[in-house]
C-alpha cells in the first residue's frame, strides 16, 4: 500500500501578525498539530511499502519533514518556492495534488485542520482535484481484505459512524487516532541525515497565482477579565449563580 | 446578491451553527437554503425566519450532494456559500471551492457587502482578535464560526417553499456509511446553545466526579461540558470537549472546575460574558481569563454541589465578597 501523507508546517506561536497584517513566519515552526496522527496512521498502512511525507511551506519548514522521518516515513518531498509564498488553498490544492499525481498512491492522508489557519478544507479540495473519494475526521483505518478497500470510524457531536470507500482514497485524520509511538533509534538517524527532495511550481507544472483574498484589518477583541478573588463561600455563590440571583 | 446556505439537522431540528450560516448569508442578500437531509416541518419553520426558498434531498453521499449544491448555485446566479464547519459542510465547502474556483474564508462571525466587494469578519489568535478580509470580485465560500456569529435580526417568515435538490451523478466512486450509532448520553442542555455551562477537567480527579458535576449541572438547567484530559482520561465523553478541537462556545456564564487552562481549551470559551474557574493552583493559567478566581480545592466543591443538589431548596446566596486578585508567578 503506497501512502502519500501531506503535512504542514506552522508557525511554534500562533498568530503573530506583522504591522504589514501578513501572518509572520520568521519565528520557530512546528508540525501542525494532528499531522502526527496521520503520518502514524500512514506509517501503519504503507507497511512493507513506501510512506512518502510531503510539505509546500518555506525553507525552514524541512524541520516538520524530518520529524516526520523520525516518526517513520520512507521519503520526504519539501515543495520550496519563493513564488508559492502567500498561495490561497487553489494553487496549494494544485500543487500537493500534481506531487500525488507524480508520485502515484494508493492512499493519501492529511490532519483534519492544521492548528494554524484551521480551514480543515484541503483535504475535500485535494479529493476533487483528484476524483477520489474522502473519508473526513477519521479514525481507526482499516485496509480491507483484498487490499482494494479502506474503512474508517468516525466520530462526530452526534454519534459515531463507520463508513468505507473504494481505494484510491483520500483521508483526513482526527486527534488521536493512534498513540504516538516512540521514536526508534534508526528513525532519528534516517531522519536527520536523509536527503529532502525539493521541487518546485515549475516541476509539477503549476502556474502560482496570489490568493485574491486581501487581509485588511486585524483588531483586538480581547475582553478585559476582572480577576476578582472570591473569598466567601463558593457553594452559595455557585448555587446562587445558577439560579440567575447574580448578575453576570 | 444571492447566497446558498447549507443547513444541518441534528434529532431533526436546524442545528445553531446552521442558524449562524443562515444568519451570514441573510446579511448579504436572498438566500437559498440546502441540506442532505429532508426537513422537517421543525426545521422549515426555522428556516422561514431567513428565507423562503429550501431545496432538499436525502443524500448519504457528501460528494454527491456538493455536485448538487454547485449546481445550485449555478442555476442561482449565487456568488457566496455559506456552510457551518462540520466533516461534511467542510467536505461540501472544499469541493465546491474546487469545481467553481472560489477562494474559501474560514472562522466568519459576519459578512457585508460594499457594491461588488465582500469584506468578510473572522475571529482569530483563537478569539483574541478579529481580522478583517476582502474578497473584491465578491464571490467566494464562507464557513461560519459558530457562536460568534451576532444574529441579525430576522423576518417573522410565514410561508416557505421547499423543492427537491437538482440530481446530479459524480465520478467520484462512493462512500458507504456501514454503520451509525448516536451517542449513548443525550445531551439535557446542548453545549452549543447553554447560557450556563460547568465544565470539568482533570484536577477532578475521577470520572465518578465528572459524572456528579454533570448531574449537578443538568439538575440546574445547565450544560456540562469537558477539557481535554477529561475526555482523553476517559471520565467524559468526546461530544462534551470545549476546545479549539471541540465545541467553541460563548455562554454567559462557564464554570471551569480543577481544569488548569491549556491554550487550546481557553479558545473554545473565550467569547464567555462570565468566566468563573475553581482551582487549588493559584498559579493555573486558567485565572489569567477568569473574572471570578475562586482559590480552592474543585473536588471539595463538586462534592458539596451534589449534595446540594440532593436537598430540595439551595439556601440563599451570601453576599460574595470579593477583592481584586493577581495570579502568583
Amino acid at each position: 500500500m503506497k501512502v502519500v501523507v501531506l503535512v504542514k508546517d506552522v508557525p511554534a506561536e500562533l498568530a503573530h501578525y506583522t504591522p504589514a497584517i501578513t501572518l509572520d513566519r520568521s519565528g520557530e515552526s512546528a508540525m501542525s498539530g494532528v499531522d502526527v496522527f496521520a503520518i502514524g496512521e500512514g506509517v501503519r498502512l504503507a507497511a512493507a511499502d513506501e510512506c512518502v511525507v510531503v510539505t509546500m511551506g518555506p525553507a525552514g519548514a524541512v524541520v516538520t519533514l524530518r520529524e516526520a522521518l523520525m516518526l517513520g516515513a520512507t521519503r520526504a518531498i519539501h515543495v520550496l518556492d519563493d513564488a508559492l509564498v502567500g498561495s490561497d488553498a487553489l494553487t496549494t490544492t494544485r500543487v500537493l495534488a500534481a506531487v500525488v499525481g507524480r508520485e502515484g498512491a494508493d492512499v493519501v492522508l492529511l490532519g483534519r485542520e492544521s492548528s494554524d489557519a484551521r480551514m480543515g478544507t484541503l483535504p475535500a479540495m485535494i479529493a476533487e482535484v483528484l476524483s477520489w473519494p474522502l473519508l473526513s475526521a477519521v479514525d481507526e483505518l482499516k485496509i480491507g481484505v483484498d487490499a482494494t478497500s479502506l474503512s474508517a470510524r468516525r466520530r462526530d457531536d452526534h454519534g459515531t459512524a463507520r463508513v468505507s470507500t473504494s481505494l484510491p482514497a483520500v483521508a483526513s485524520i482526527a486527534e488521536y487516532a493512534n498513540a504516538p509511538a516512540e521514536v526508534a533509534t534508526r528513525d532519528l538517524e534516517r531522519g536527520l541525515t536523509s536527503r529532502v527532495q525539493v521541487l518546485t511550481a515549475h516541476d509539477l507544472g503549476v502556474t502560482p497565482a496570489p490568493s485574491i483574498v486581501r487581509m485588511v484589518d486585524v483588531e483586538s477583541v480581547e475582553r478585559e477579565r476582572r480577576h476578582e478573588l472570591f473569598t466567601g463561600d463558593p457553594v452559595a455563590y455557585l448555587e446562587s449563580l445558577l439560579a440567575g440571583s447574580v448578575a453576570s | 446578491m444571492t447566497s446558498v446556505v447549507v443547513v444541518e439537522q441534528a434529532s431533526g431540528l436546524l442545528t445553531e451553527a446552521s442558524i449562524d450560516a443562515l444568519s451570514v448569508g441573510a446579511s448579504l442578500g436572498a438566500v437559498v437554503a440546502v441540506s442532505s437531509s429532508l426537513l422537517t416541518d421543525a426545521s422549515l419553520s426555522a428556516i422561514a425566519a431567513w428565507t423562503d426558498v429550501a431545496l432538499h434531498a436525502e443524500l448519504d453521499e457528501t460528494a454527491v450532494f456538493a455536485a448538487a449544491v454547485a449546481v445550485v448555485l449555478v442555476e442561482h446566479d449565487a456568488a457566496t456559500l455559506v456552510c457551518a464547519p462540520s466533516a461534511a459542510s467542510r467536505e461540501v465547502a472544499g469541493r465546491l471551492a474546487v469545481r467553481l474556483s472560489l477562494p474559501i474564508i474560514s472562522a466568519v462571525s459576519a459578512a457585508t457587502l460594499n457594491g461588488a466587494e465582500l469584506t468578510v469578519r473572522t475571529v482569530a489568535d483563537g478569539g483574541r482578535r478579529a481580522a478583517h478580509a476582502s474578497v473584491p470580485v465578491g464571490r467566494a465560500v464562507l464557513i461560519v464560526q459558530p457562536s460568534a456569529v451576532s444574529r441579525d435580526s430576522s423576518q417573522a417568515g410565514t410561508r416557505i417553499e421547499v423543492d427537491s435538490l437538482p440530481t446530479v451523478v459524480t465520478r467520484i466512486r462512493a462512500v458507504a456509511v456501514e454503520s451509525w450509532a448516536p451517542h449513548s448520553e443525550a445531551r439535557h442542555a446542548p453545549l452549543d446553545s447553554a447560557r450556563i455551562v460547568l465544565a470539568g477537567g482533570r484536577g477532578l480527579g475521577s470520572a465518578e466526579r465528572i459524572g456528579a458535576l454533570r448531574t449537578y449541572a443538568e439538575s440546574r438547567g445547565a450544560a456540562f461540558g469537558a477539557s481535554r484530559a477529561a475526555v482523553e482520561s476517559g471520565w467524559a465523553s468526546y461530544e462534551t470537549l470545549v476546545g479549539q478541537t471541540g465545541a467553541t462556545i460563548a455562554p454567559d456564564v462557564y464554570v471551569a472546575f480543577g481544569i488548569s487552562g491549556a491554550p487550546q481549551h481557553l479558545a473554545g470559551f473565550r467569547s464567555a460574558k462570565l468566566i468563573v474557574a475553581v482551582n487549588d493552583d493559584p498559579t493555573a493559567p486558567i485565572f489569567d481569563e477568569a473574572d471570578v478566581v475562586i482559590v480552592a480545592d474543585a473536588r471539595e466543591i463538586v462534592d458539596r454541589l451534589a449534595a446540594q443538589s440532593l436537598s430540595s431548596a439551595s439556601s440563599a446566596a451570601t453576599q460574595p465578597s470579593i477583592a481584586h486578585f493577581t495570579r502568583a508567578e
